[in-house]
């Protein structure tokens, strides 16, 4: 059975749905990210769950209970938020002792426990400081530590690592995800970082506009999108509108193209391309033609703008061992079948 | 085009002089060894002080001053921290008519105020008595306490308080071990500045005091209607003395810009 | 900051009653000790009085009518507002440009210059206006100092005239408007100045065209609340302008403690509230429609 539910979640102020209708089931353990852009409702979800915020209709259960009367207090829910929020007043050790006082633990153990914390994330020699003489990474560690020495039944992060720089921002990410895995605690993350969500989660909710538009396993949200929205959310896309005929695709230009399996035989679609995915051909090999407008050296790759039958194609081309096309030259380009995903074709920008 | 010219520097040092000479000529007179107003010309004496001490209604008036201060300032504050909490955490109707309420003490002239409240201390007969005087200052002092814990409350940070409660505490545990230290600096200040507001308060108090009770600033006006002796001075000076010594307190718990913008970083 | 927590919104929670019972300390404190001795002092305007039987229960305008017809009270209520414009006008003058240099101070004296300049605020205004008493007394200081420097053949006497009082007063009321204009200039952010002067305005344009207007709210406020103070003051007149110069305020004062006539005292309290409040929605008015105008 689902530890964490959340069945017809909404939030509303007047006329506006900050959250509406949300279903999610999590597992026991399981790290969900959810990623959308800002607005989507994430935090509001979030604060939901926390209980810090009373939702107008549906409900949120842990572990098969209903948490509508239960106060944020009593939920026994661990949370990281975007500016750790640590106690500035307290030392370290006393932030992470907090939770455990709360529960009355004997003074002893909670020692202990406290040490055993601020070890798992490398922090013991700072016990003693205060938060305004750490790092960021060191107190979002700290905010890590606090929430998790009171063996929360869930763990919420809200956009943990966006206060960090790059490089820590990635040794973050992997300290977290060894955490997690280790300890097996249900994890709701909040994020607008798509790289970081697929790098972390074991399944994305994908939000926007307060409903969930896909959950799925990073690679399959990437792989088979549900809607433009999220194709282009997750990941580079390319997009061009097409015509569903018997037995393959005409785009708009009239070319015609392989359609993948099982793609219908009438009605109009949006066809997605990830970048990664083209190949270049000499042009008389290619599915479609194309000329490079053109090309932007990125150390591991190229990126190439081409303009051909399907209107403005981006391409990442793996700096390998060919020479990559000049500005001006005329290519091919193509793809395997099943790479083509077929989208429903409202709300996408006119292309092609 | 942020440095100052010499102009607008000695424009600035006049300015400067302006703002401190009354305050320099008490404190000077107040050393004078002559019977008359007169600067210390032949050495400074410390006669003026002593006669104070010949003076049992001063020094009664500056202990009630001081205990009038002590507990005007700690009623407004028990009043109005639970008002700033409410006004910066919560949005209910009235929120803004009530900050309005409490901060008006500030535009309405302090002569209508005084007149007001005596006519209404009539009423219960308690014009003139301790008690009364004291429920006067801690209106009129409020707005500056207000001031502070409203800048003081909206800079802690609200997850923090969230966190708190994340980790298991109620509510009021959430306040006592987590918000009021994080405030405890705003509270003193704000604390520390209605205490100098009430010893300072002249205008309402000459309504509602009597000769029974009479606060330091009412007496020493009354004194300097009448004589003209240096006595005013020294007693003028022990004033400044006690605010100084207070401001420079202030200042350095929280700097005195911000204290007058409100608490505006 | 205080200013920013009471204008954001905060997150709103659902319908408690929480905040109602947090205010109600302050609101019994001050709907008592504010608001009830406001109306009924309002109400005393109107009740009538005799010397022997003291306040009357009845109720008429005659206390307005007497008081608005007097040509007693109308001069002591254009000494009021003639003093109360010119100290607003003088403060403005002296204390705009300080507030400018302040701003530019570097931050080792700033500190002392706001300490000096604002301190006064914090000590009694009776302490601040003997001051000027002494100062001003016909063998006082000043005299001595314009004598001794040849400035003037006979003392001048401040004491005990108007130009006595306005000086003391700008001297209690020019930190207002110092902090006025000083909080609006701390907003000015420096990078629009750099920013105006790379796009090739002169010194004097940058100033007048991007600091002055993001100051004049400052200047706004600072001379309302400069204006009102000085209308209704009370302390500083009284001392320097002894039993001859009266002002609104001590006049209020001789009807409630010396004749004991309270309902005239009352009315001539409504009176200045009133007067006060009219000029200062009018100018607010006047420089918003200026405003709009040039937006």
């Amino acid at each position: 059975m689902s530890f964490l539910q959340l069945e017809s979640l909404t939030c509303r102020y007047g006329d506006f749905y900050a959250v509406r209708d949300l279903d999610l089931t999590v597992e026991q353990g399981e790290f969900v990210s959810l990623l959308g852009p800002s607005g989507c409702g994430k935090t509001t979800t979030l604060q939901m769950i926390g209980g810090f915020i009373e939702p107008s209709a549906g409900t949120v259960r842990i572990g098969g209970a209903d948490m509508r009367r239960v106060p944020a207090n009593r939920r026994g829910i661990g949370i990281v938020f975007q500016s750790y929020a640590l106690f500035p007043h307290m030392r370290v050790a006393q932030n992470v002792a907090f939770g455990l006082e709360m529960r009355k633990v004997p003074r002893a153990e909670r020692a202990e426990r406290v040490r055993r914390a601020l070890a798992m994330v490398h922090l013991e020699h700072a016990a003693d400081r205060y938060p305004r003489q750490l790092s960021g990474g060191q107190q979002q560690r700290v905010a890590l530590a606090r929430a998790l020495v009171i063996e929360p039944r869930v763990l919420l992060l809200d956009e943990p690592m966006s206060n960090l720089d790059a490089k820590l921002r990635e040794e973050m990410q992997l300290e977290l995800r060894r955490l997690q895995r280790s300890l097996r605690v249900t994890t709701i993350m909040v994020t607008h970082d798509q790289t970081e969500a697929m790098a972390l989660s074991d399944r994305i909710a994908l939000m926007r506009a307060g409903r969930i538009v896909q959950v799925d396993t990073p690679q399959a949200a990437y792989d088979r999108p549900a809607d433009w929205f999220a194709s282009s959310f997750l990941g580079k896309s390319n997009s061009f509108r097409a015509r569903c005929v018997p037995g393959g695709l005409l785009t708009a230009s009239g070319v015609r193209i392989a359609a993948p399996a099982g793609a219908p035989e009438s009605g109009e679609v949006l066809c997605a391309l990830r970048p990664e995915r083209l190949r270049i051909t000499p042009p008389e090999q290619g599915m479609l033609r194309a000329t490079v407008q053109s090309r932007i050296f990125l150390g591991s790759h190229w990126l190439l703008q081409t303009e051909g039958e399907a209107g403005e194609l981006l391409v990442y081309l793996q700096n390998a061992t060919a020479a990559a096309p000049q500005e001006g030259d005329a290519i091919g380009l193509a793809w395997e079948p099943r790479s083509l995903v077929l989208l429903p074709p409202d709300e996408a920008p006119a292309h092609g | 085009m942020r440095r100052n010219g010499a102009l607008a520097l000695g424009f600035h040092a006049l300015f400067m002089a302006f703002m401190l000479a009354p305050l320099l000529v008490v404190a000077l007179v107040a050393f004078t060894p002559e019977g008359y107003l007169s600067l210390p010309v032949h050495g400074p004496s410390l006669r003026w002080f002593r006669t104070i001490l010949d003076y049992p209604d001063f020094i009664a008036s500056f202990w009630i001053s001081i205990e009038l201060g002590l507990s005007s300032a700690t009623l407004a504050s028990l009043c109005i921290l639970p008002a700033a909490l409410a006004i910066a955490r919560y949005a209910f109707p009235g929120r803004g008519a009530l900050v309005a309420f409490v901060m008006s003490p500030l535009m309405i002239p302090a002569v209508v105020l005084g007149v007001g409240l005596l006519r209404f201390l009539t009423i219960f007969q308690i014009e003139g008595t301790f008690i009364g005087i004291m429920l006067c200052h801690a209106v009129v002092i409020g707005p500056y306490v207000l001031r502070m814990l409203l800048a003081a409350v909206g800079g802690v940070d609200r997850n923090i308080e969230r966190a708190a409660l994340s980790l298991g505490a109620s509510n009021f545990a959430a306040f006592r071990r987590v918000t009021l230290p994080m405030l405890m600096s705003g509270l003193v200040g704000g604390w520390i500045l209605a205490f100098i507001a009430s010893f300072d308060e002249l205008t309402v108090t000459i309504f509602v005091s009597s000769p029974q009770v009479t606060p330091l600033p009412v007496r020493l006006f009354s004194h300097i209607a009448e004589t003209t002796d240096p006595l005013v001075a020294s007693v003028s000076a022990v004033i400044m003395a006690i605010s100084t010594l207070l401001l420079l307190l202030l200042d350095r718990l929280y700097g005195i810009d911000r204290l007058f913008s409100g608490g505006a970083a | 900051m205080a200013e920013a927590a009471i204008a954001a919104r905060p997150a709103a929670r659902r319908t408690t009653v929480m905040p109602y019972w947090l205010c109600a300390p302050a609101l019994a404190l001050y709907g008592l000790l504010l608001a009830a001795p406001l109306a009924m002092i309002f109400v005393l305007s109107f009740n009538g009085f005799s010397d022997t039987k003291g306040i009357l229960p009845t109720y008429s305008l005659a206390n307005y009518v007497s008081v608005l017809t007097d040509p007693y009270y109308q001069r002591i209520y254009l000494r009021t507002l003639r003093i109360a414009l010119i100290t607003t006008a003088i403060c403005t003058l002296i204390g705009t440009p300080e507030a400018w240099i302040l701003s530019r101070l570097d931050p080792r004296w700033r500190g002392v210059s706001l300490l000096v300049v604002l301190g006064p605020l914090l000590i009694s205004v009776v302490v601040r206006t003997l001051g000027w008493t002494i100062l001003f007394a016909r063998e006082g200081l000043l005299n001595q100092a314009l004598l001794g420097l040849g400035l003037a053949e006979r003392p001048v006497d401040l004491l005990y005239t108007e130009t006595g009082i306005v000086v003391a007063l700008v001297h209690v009321l020019v930190p207002f408007m110092v902090i006025a204009v000083w909080t609006a200039l701390r907003l000015v952010d420096p990078a629009g100045e750099a920013a105006a002067l790379s796009l090739g305005a002169s010194k004097a344009k940058v100033f007048r065209r991007v600091v002055l207007p993001q100051a004049l709210p400052g200047v706004l406020s600072g001379s309302l609340i400069v204006f009102s103070l000085a209308a209704s003051a009370f302390a500083t007149p009284a001392l320097i302008g002894g039993r001859r110069l009266k002002v609104a305020a001590t006049s209020i004062y001789d009807n409630f403690l010396f004749t004991l006539d309270w309902p005239t005292g009352a009315a001539i309290a409504v009176i200045l509230v009133a007067c006060v409040m009219a000029i200062v929605l009018l100018w607010s008015r006047v420089l918003e429609r200026r405003d709009a105008v040039r937006a």
